[in-house]
């Protein structure tokens, strides 16, 4: 197993790089369409073909990993923040705040947030750069995100508030805050973070699915969202249109096999 | 006697107090979605707007139709008084009662989250039970992967993979649902299993399948019952996400076209209804496992 | 001569995804709530109706579910139980309809699938023929304008019932037509009447005799009656009696709707015999187009209409021939910039939006060609103006092609103010042109055509930002708050006379989508096509109303307010079972005469 899990960090690692540099591996632009060759087949100048516009597969696959593998870490980062502020607090003061907060958790996991998304979509404003685009739709991947990971940091704040540790602390006459900062959060880091490691995959299939609904990265920027719509068409594409769906298969499932197998289920 | 009274007291004002807070949760998310969709762009509009053949007349009157709805605290309180009248709504963009809407495609989806759920279950059990309980180390690392890869794929995917193979959207959603069952269940029996006396039956060479049930599945069944509760909350999710996006006339499609249409009532009920699914499911785990509930 | 109908439409409809699964994998499963009773004809006449059988379709799916079935059958338990042959019941024409119907009352029909259901099962007094594109007595064996085009009087068919034995009467249309005109109904059908809310007189000079008068002439008003569906008067079934070939037979909500063939039908073929051939339609609601192609290669349905290029090209490499590329549509893509000085835009796009060599030039800078070679795989043609070639009679052939031509573009762009700068257009107050174009989410077609644009604008130094909004958002953008730049959309042309686009051109109106509700037109070109527009449609002579409307597609060519990108062609697949088919580019493409439809032998006693 041990083996399996360098093997995929490595892999990743490899990826992240090709990611990272894509002008190692081609030098076509991702945007540029080659209108007089659509849909070409695999070729030395295009080695996974173009798409229906005639732009090159490869550039564009390279070029939406890395789209999904830099936002994702970030939109996870901000709902872990989050969850981290409202969970951590709610678990460690109690009382009407803990109250409130649970209801607030609660109803965000009560709404319909796949429907609502697409009203949400519809009040954010127009003139946006992709590139502002991209950042819009993590960040509200990353907004929304937060309430499941929230109930988790609050129940281990709250085992740690009620801990013998905490409790000579706050004996010793140290102020809530300095307890809050010295005591607590260190000892929920590795919530917070196996939180974090946890919701990346999860965030970079948010996306794809979002840009399977037409909503998310805007064009001509790809991401893995809008790289697979193609696929939903009747036409038989040739293997390399599949290439998206296997890279963000290995993908996700080499996040999944680094981490330990307790982080996946909570 | 008087302590399992008092016991028994305890519980019921618990369990009433939670039955409260889920009341209180549709009510605000009922209230929530009603007012995004009323102030979202669109709200209020119809695709006939852009009917040239129409006169202002009757432009002005698609936009008049939508005046109840306008005051979105007003527009809830009249509904909830409706609701209690047995009546919930008419819903415009579809010209038909919800009543009528929901009884034509509750079967649909209900169809799919039970053919999920039983093919999840059974899934997980497949890969989980004869790694845990023969401790196959390879069949473990085969089914985390397998998990780990099904996991890996957006619901969006799998449709897709599925339907390029043929295979019927049920499978769809026990695909989604197995790889979260599958951990979950794979750690109850583990727990179950690493217990003492089991180490010690299994030491003592007493075979797996004895004890699978007595020892192991028995004192498990309240994380059982939860993981049941916990399955019906995430096969409700897969399948609305599903059928929204595969064009199944379910419930979720029903949500996502009202979602398009601003069909502010029929919005606020699947609201209420998913709100309510969701915390049942949720209590349900909450009272049946305080493993769980650690987690609430 | 009237009625023309321009709807702006959102092609693959307000869904955000087409992704395709397995519908009917739960239709045997429902209970059909039929809002309509089956028990709807007299069974006396002889005439065999096949009841619909629920699980055929599973059936035929279930094959090709059979190979999960295998690799999980310890699983399924009984799923398959449907399993039968996939026998279809004799003389059943099957379809698909792309959407939920709203209604199935004649009169209140608004969208497309209600607006199928319309053509199949309404009777109307004029029928216009959707090949040659004329008028044809229907109920109505004869029609006059009289009061200088302020009336017609019809002279009706007589010995003609309603599907439910019912008799037909000059009664049932003074009832339709008061229905139809009543103030409060606000139906497209009656709206392009422009009657306004006055008075419109209807009198029955004798059983077989109806006429109607209104306050002021209606152009082209005999067209106007192809879409109004006759009620009857008297019949205990209200408007789900119908005088049409088939009657609504069954709804089961979501899934499917049946059509059976009503025995009173009057039409009779040349031997005599009475029409229609076909004993059932059944049309499946289901707007997953590459299951409906999975289906109709299956043999489950017989029709495929307005099929996408890709999945033509498709078919056409496996039945080459059931397909038919009609040519032209009414159907086409257009895209225009928000003119309205009540826009909360920058004044200084307004400018730009404002200028006609802006506009002119952005017009020489997109690539039609292009779009029509990659986007429709070459079956759709670059589009000149307003009226599509398929509408024979009112299409301006004198119309100049927008030609692809990015130094002229430039050219007219500098004529402008605007100057390239390292490969960036700056306008005279040197600001980057850049702007927005906002299109509808989940259609694929639109979303391709904004990225080619996209590209085509680079080459001239402006930056495009591709916006994809569901519909609904997109509605209130150009109907409301006015806050947008630009849009692309598509603009269907249900009917042929120009008359009912009125609500697009004049400056007043306000589907006028590039500056809507003007008080006073803004520009001297907008004030003329008032004049031109108001002028056709109180002329009666048709070709005087065509020199008029010419000039105004004339005008609109030159200025360029909407800058019209394609026009689709009508794919169409029949399958080689159906006789007579002869489809056309008009709606209902391939059941415009359905009443002389029939399915080979085979087909039938299957």
């Amino acid at each position: 197993m041990k083996a399996i899990r360098y093997l995929a960090a490595t892999l990743l690692l490899a990826l992240l790089l090709a990611a990272l540099w894509p002008g190692a591996l081609t030098r076509t632009p991702y945007d540029r369409q080659f209108r007089e060759l659509p849909n070409a087949p695999v070729s030395r100048q295009f080695p996974l073909g173009t798409d229906e516009l005639g732009r090159d597969r490869l550039s564009r696959l390279l070029y939406g990993t890395r789209v999904s593998l830099l936002a994702a870490p970030a939109a996870a980062l901000l709902s872990t923040i989050l969850a981290a502020l409202v969970g951590g607090l709610a678990g460690f003061l109690g009382g009407w705040f803990d109250r409130a907060a649970v209801a607030l958790i609660d109803l965000m996991l009560s709404l319909p947030w796949l429907f609502l998304l697409i009203i949400v979509r519809a009040m954010l404003p127009l003139n946006v750069p992709a590139l502002v685009s991209v950042l819009l739709t993590f960040g509200l991947i990353g907004l929304l995100g937060w309430p499941s990971a929230a109930r988790i940091v609050r129940a281990g704040c709250r085992t740690l508030r009620c801990s013998d540790l905490v409790l000579q602390a706050r004996a010793c006459g140290l102020p809530r805050g300095r307890v809050l900062l010295k005591h607590v959060l260190p000892n929920v880091r590795p919530i917070l973070t196996a939180q974090f490691r946890a919701s990346i995959p999860i965030y970079i299939l948010a996306e794809a699915n979002l840009g399977l609904l037409g909503l998310g990265v805007a064009d001509p920027l790809p991401s893995w969202g809008n790289l697979l719509r193609p696929l939903e068409s009747g036409l038989a594409p040739d293997w390399a249109a599949w290439a998206p769906l296997i890279l963000m298969l290995v993908v996700v499932s080499c996040l999944y096999l680094t981490q330990s197998s307790k982080v996946v289920v909570q | 006697m008087s302590l399992d009274a008092a016991g028994t007291s305890a519980r019921t004002t618990r369990l009433g107090r939670a039955l409260l807070r889920i009341a209180a949760t549709a009510l605000a998310g009922g209230l929530l979605s009603a007012t995004m969709v009323r102030f979202s762009p669109g709200f209020g509009l119809d695709e006939k707007q852009l009917d040239a053949r129409l006169s202002r007349e009757s432009q002005e009157a698609v936009l008049r139709s939508h005046d109840q709805e306008r005051n979105p605290l007003r527009f809830y309180a009249a509904w909830w008084k409706r609701v209690f009248a047995g009546d919930l709504g008419f819903s415009q963009s579809l010209n038909r009662p919800i009543r009528e809407l929901l009884a034509d495609r509750a079967p649909a989806t209900l169809d799919l989250m039970l053919w999920g759920i039983a093919g999840a279950w059974v899934l997980a059990i497949v890969f989980s039970v004869p790694a845990v309980m023969r401790r196959l180390a390879r069949l473990a690392a085969v089914s985390s992967l397998f998990s780990g890869m099904t996991a890996s794929l957006p619901a969006a995917g799998i449709a897709i993979l599925l339907f390029r193979m043929g295979i019927s959207a049920k499978w769809m959603v026990a695909l989604v649902l197995f790889p979260r069952l599958y951990q979950y269940l794979r750690n109850v029996l583990q727990q179950a299993s690493g217990r003492p006396h089991v180490l010690l039956a299994r030491a003592k060479g007493l075979r797996w399948q004895p004890l699978l049930w007595r020892h192991v599945l028995l004192p498990a069944r309240a994380q059982l019952i939860a993981l049941v509760a916990v399955s019906i909350n995430m096969a409700f999710g897969a399948a609305v996400a599903i059928e929204a996006i595969c064009d199944i006339p379910g419930l979720g499609q029903l949500a996502w076209k009202a979602a398009a249409a601003r069909d502010l009532p029929v919005l606020v009920v699947l609201t209420v209804m998913i709100a309510l699914v969701t915390q049942m499911s949720n209590l349900v785990a909450d009272l049946s496992t305080p493993i769980l509930r650690s987690q609430s | 001569m009237k009625a023309f109908l321009a709807k702006l439409d959102c092609g693959a409809g307000t869904r955000a995804c087409r992704v395709e699964t397995r519908l009917d994998a739960f239709r045997g499963l429902r209970t059909p709530r039929s809002k309509v009773p089956n028990t709807h004809a007299p069974r006396s006449k002889g005439i065999v109706r096949p009841k619909s059988v629920d699980t055929s379709v599973d059936a035929a799916d279930t094959s090709v579910r059979a190979t999960a079935v295998v690799v999980l059958a310890l699983l399924t338990l009984a799923c398959s139980a449907v399993a039968a042959t996939g026998a279809q019941p004799g003389g059943e024409l099957r379809f698909c309809l792309y959407s939920e119907p709203k209604t199935f009352n004649p009169l209140l029909v608004a969208d497309t699938s209600s607006e199928a259901i319309r053509y199949m099962t309404a009777g109307v007094l004029i029928r216009v023929n959707r090949q040659t594109q004329e008028l044809e007595p229907s109920l109505a064996v004869s029609w006059r304008v009289v009061s200088q085009g302020r009336g017609i009087a019809f002279k009706l068919r007589q010995h003609v019932a309603f599907s439910d034995g019912t008799p037909f009467s000059a009664e049932d249309v003074a009832y339709t037509m008061h229905t139809l005109f009543d103030p409060s109904l606000h139906a497209p059908t009656a709206d392009s009447f422009h009657a306004g809310g006055a008075a419109v007189k209807i009198e029955t000079p004798a059983a077989d005799e109806v006429t109607l008068t209104f306050p002021t002439p209606v152009a082209g008003i005999e067209r106007l009656f192809d879409q109004v569906g006759i009620l009857s008067s008297k019949s205990p079934r209200k408007e789900m009696a119908s005088l049409g070939p088939f009657y609504v037979a069954q709804y089961k909500p979501g899934s499917e709707v049946d059509l059976s063939r009503n025995p009173y039908y009057w039409k009779r073929d040349r031997q005599g015999l009475r029409l229609p051939r076909i004993d059932a339609v059944r049309l499946y609601i289901q707007q997953n187009r590459d299951m409906e192609l999975i289906r109709f290669q299956r043999g489950d349905l017989n029709i495929m209409s307005a099929v996408s290029p890709e999945l033509f090209d498709q078919l056409q490499a496996r039945m080459p021939a059931a397909v038919r590329d009609l040519g032209p549509s009414l159907e086409s893509e257009m895209m225009w910039f928000n003119q309205s000085p009540k826009a909360p835009l920058p004044a200084y796009k307004k400018l730009w939006f404002q200028s006609r060599e802006f506009r002119r030039a952005l017009s020489a800078a997109v690539n039609r060609e292009d779009l029509c070679r990659l986007v429709y795989r070459g079956h759709a043609h670059p589009a000149e103006g307003p009226i599509s070639p398929a509408n024979r009679f009112w299409f301006n052939s004198g119309l100049k092609p927008h030609r692809y031509d990015p130094a002229e573009a430039l050219a007219l762009l500098g004529k402008a103010g605007f100057r390239l700068q390292d490969g960036q257009l700056y306008d005279a107050q040197s600001h980057a042109v850049e702007f927005s174009i906002v299109t509808n989410a989940g259609n694929q077609a639109r979303e391709k055509i904004a990225q080619m644009i996209q590209q085509d604008l680079k080459a001239i130094g402006i930056r495009l930002n591709v916006v994809k909004l569901d519909y609904s958002a997109i509605i209130d953008r150009i109907s409301q708050s006015l806050d947008y730049e630009s849009c692309l959309l598509g603009l269907t042309n249900v009917d042929l006379d120009p008359d009912a686009q009125m609500n697009v051109w004049l400056s007043s109106a306000s589907n006028h989508q590039w500056n809507p509700n003007q008080a006073s037109p803004a520009t001297p070109w907008e004030a003329e096509i008032d004049r031109l527009m108001q002028a056709q449609g109180s002329e009666l002579n048709p070709a005087r109303r065509k020199a008029y409307f010419d000039k105004v597609q004339e005008i609109v060519s030159q200025e360029v307010p909407f800058l019209y990108l394609v026009t689709k062609n009508a794919l169409v697949a029949v399958s080689p079972s159906l006789q007579n088919a002869d489809p056309s580019v008009l709606r209902p493409q391939a059941v415009w005469n359905i009443e002389m439809l029939a399915l080979t032998q085979e087909v039938a006693k299957k």
